[in-house]
């Protein structure tokens, strides 16, 4: 990353600085100096009333605040309570989680010793998929030696608060980051969601009260305690505080993890710290939120990046993706991907996103090979808006944010497609013709000996044509003709 | 025994705390159409995984549709069978 002065690492405060596979090294930095202060000087209240006023809200995407979640779970009466983290992290193109389990693992243990010491439970579970190998074996690395030095384990710090921590290994699919499925993934049940209330705090993981949060929100917690809440919400807007980090993806210059204080500009991510754009082309979109988000335009370049402004801009912060794109991308087409990935995700648990994100990607479908008439835009506005409101999860509820998003901010390029027959981008095929201009074309005849299903037909040294019934707009002749004759419209 | 007082299509029900919204409303003679929810009473068999979504009706204040057979009611909920988004989004889902 070029530009590292508008970033802010909370989160990621170790990654890369610390040996990750020696404790020592985090202790150095002060680590597990806040369990020591909450265990030995604080009372539980004490604490969460701390989380409470740093005005922490959760990183997996809901953006719940995280003290009154774990004053919830305390609130609930009960012998066995358990913490759970959510380490699925299932969007695509999104490794935040990942970077901070391999890079500071004893960061994450020692946030949930301090919520299990809050909400009064002495078990920690850490749900991780099972395709991050690496996280898996430093996590197990870390478990052992905090278990060795008793930071983990009966009697931490003497002070009679024992917490174990177990791991359980996800076979990575998305909905099993929603933590109704979550529990029951590790249940050993179908990884489907079911219906809240009762929340898991109530009611979770063996049907015991169970605090579930994420890796990053429990990355946060030990600096939180540290240096106080006071520090920690100074940072951020008045809603948002902290920091977030981001995974920069797509037609950027710099790709990789950002850490930003909330309330820094789409702007400023993207041009002083991504670099810009790719070959000095033009911005077009940019998506937030992975497959539940939307797609902002420019005109949204200058808002300061929180969870109520994105969702006011009719995106949302998710768990941290950040895809630009540029000019050539086709929006129609980009809906039409996210589509497919939630139809892939989707549980198939209840009907509306189910059946209806089906029928979404078919009117995509129509509408990407020059199909499509201007009702399906209006029937995939009217669908999208039940599919949201009748489905059972927070996946169905959220998938079809990106198809009305880009029906919200490149309504043109909709139209273009069903109107007009052409994609403005250039990304779909089926919207393409290839011609040959008479007057260019010598009649070499390379163009008719490489197309690959004889659509080209001409005498040599005479103008050729293609038959555009036969054309499969693979570009062949396109990229062959050396008289430029050939054009694309 | 706790009870609870709401309104369904404008027609105040108490019910007893825990009822569903479907319960409710058979009981003041509101059809609310369902697919999935499956119950014998003989057997004592209650099945309501949530699923089929046609049972689904507005909450004044809730951000999307309930679910009726599979939602508890709650003091002071005001509930539409009927209104043109829950026939809408029903006859969607079918
Ligand atoms: C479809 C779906 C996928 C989710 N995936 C994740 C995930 O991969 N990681 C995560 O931490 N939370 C995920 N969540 C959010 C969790 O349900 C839950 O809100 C979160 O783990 C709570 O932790 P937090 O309060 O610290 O954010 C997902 C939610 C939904 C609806
Ligand atoms: S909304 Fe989709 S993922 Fe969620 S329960 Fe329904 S079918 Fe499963
Ligand atoms: S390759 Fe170009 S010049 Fe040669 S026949 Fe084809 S169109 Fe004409
Ligand atoms: S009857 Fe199927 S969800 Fe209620």
């Amino acid at each position: 990353m070029t530009d590292t002065k508008k970033q802010l690492r909370i989160a990621l405060r170790n990654c890369g600085l610390i040996d990750p596979e020696q404790i020592e090294d985090y202790i150095a930095q002060d680590g597990y100096f806040a369990l020591g202060k909450c265990l030995t000087e604080l009372t539980p209240e004490i604490v969460i009333e701390e989380i409470k006023s740093s005005g922490l809200r959760g990183r997996g995407g809901g953006g719940f605040p995280t003290g009154l979640k774990w004053e919830i779970t305390k609130n609930v009466k009960n012998e066995q309570k358990y913490v759970v983290c959510n380490a699925d992290e299932g969007d695509p193109g999104a490794f935040m989680d990942r970077s901070i389990l391999e890079g500071d693992p004893h960061s994450v243990l020692e946030a949930m010793a301090i919520c299990g010491y809050c909400i009064g439970a002495n078990t920690g579970i850490i749900y991780i998929r099972a395709e991050y190998p690496l996280a898996i074996a430093r996590l197990k690395t870390a478990i052992k030696q905090a278990e060795e030095y008793g930071l983990i384990g009966d009697n931490i710090f003497d002070s009679g608060f024992n917490f174990k921590i177990e791991m359980r290994y996800g076979a990575g699919a998305f909905v099993c980051g929603e933590e109704t499925a979550l529990i029951h993934s590790m249940e050993g049940l179908r990884g489907e969601p079911t219906v809240k209330p009762p929340f898991p705090s109530v009611s979770g993981y063996m049907k015991k009260p169970t605090n579930v949060n994420n890796v990053e929100t429990f990355a946060s917690v030990p600096v939180i305690i540290n240096k106080g809440a006071s520090w920690f919400n100074k940072i951020g807007t008045e809603k948002s505080k902290g920091t977030k980090v981001f995974a920069l993806a797509g037609k950027i210059n710099n790709v990789g993890l950002v850490e930003v204080p909330m309330g820094t500009t789409l702007r400023e991510v993207i041009y002083e710290i991504g670099g810009g754009i790719m070959n000095g082309k033009e911005f077009k979109s940019v998506q937030t939120g992975g497959p539940s988000g939307g797609c902002l335009t420019k005109d949204f370049l200058d808002t300061p990046i929180d969870y109520d402004n994105l969702i006011a801009a009719g995106s949302m912060m998710g768990s941290g993706g950040m895809i630009v794109m540029d000019e050539d991308d086709c929006m129609v087409s980009i809906a039409k991907f996210y589509l497919e990935f939630t139809l892939e995700e989707s549980c198939g648990k209840c009907n509306p996103c189910r059946i209806g994100n089906k029928r979404l990607h078919e009117i995509l479908t129509k509408i990407t090979e020059g199909n499509g008439t201007v009702d399906d835009i209006e029937r995939l506005k009217v669908l999208s808006n039940v599919i949201k409101d009748t489905s059972l999860c927070g996946l169905g509820q959220s998938s079809p944010n990106p198809v009305l998003s880009t029906i919200a901010n490149f309504g043109d390029e909709y139209l273009a497609h069903v109107k007009d027959g052409k994609c403005p981008a250039g990304q779909c095929k089926s919207l393409l013709r290839y011609d040959i201009v008479e007057d260019l074309c010598t009649g070499c005849t390379l163009c008719f000996r490489n197309c690959p299903v004889g659509a080209i037909t001409g005498e040599r040294r005479l103008p050729h044509f293609i038959d555009q019934s036969l054309c499969i707009k693979c570009g062949v002749c396109f990229e062959k003709c050396k008289f430029d004759a050939i054009t694309l419209t | 025994m706790d009870t609870v007082n709401l309104t369904i299509d404008n027609k105040t029900v108490v019910v007893k705390k825990g009822t569903t919204i479907l319960e409710a409303a058979s009981g003041v003679g509101v059809h609310v159409p369902t697919l999935c929810h499956m119950k014998l009473d003989d057997l004592n068999i209650e099945n309501k995984p949530g699923g089929c979504r046609i049972c689904v009706v507005e909450v004044e204040g809730r951000r999307n549709l309930a679910p009726a057979c599979c939602t508890d009611v709650y003091e002071g909920m005001e509930v539409s069978t009927h209104s043109v988004r829950a026939i809408n989004a029903r006859r969607t889902v079918m």
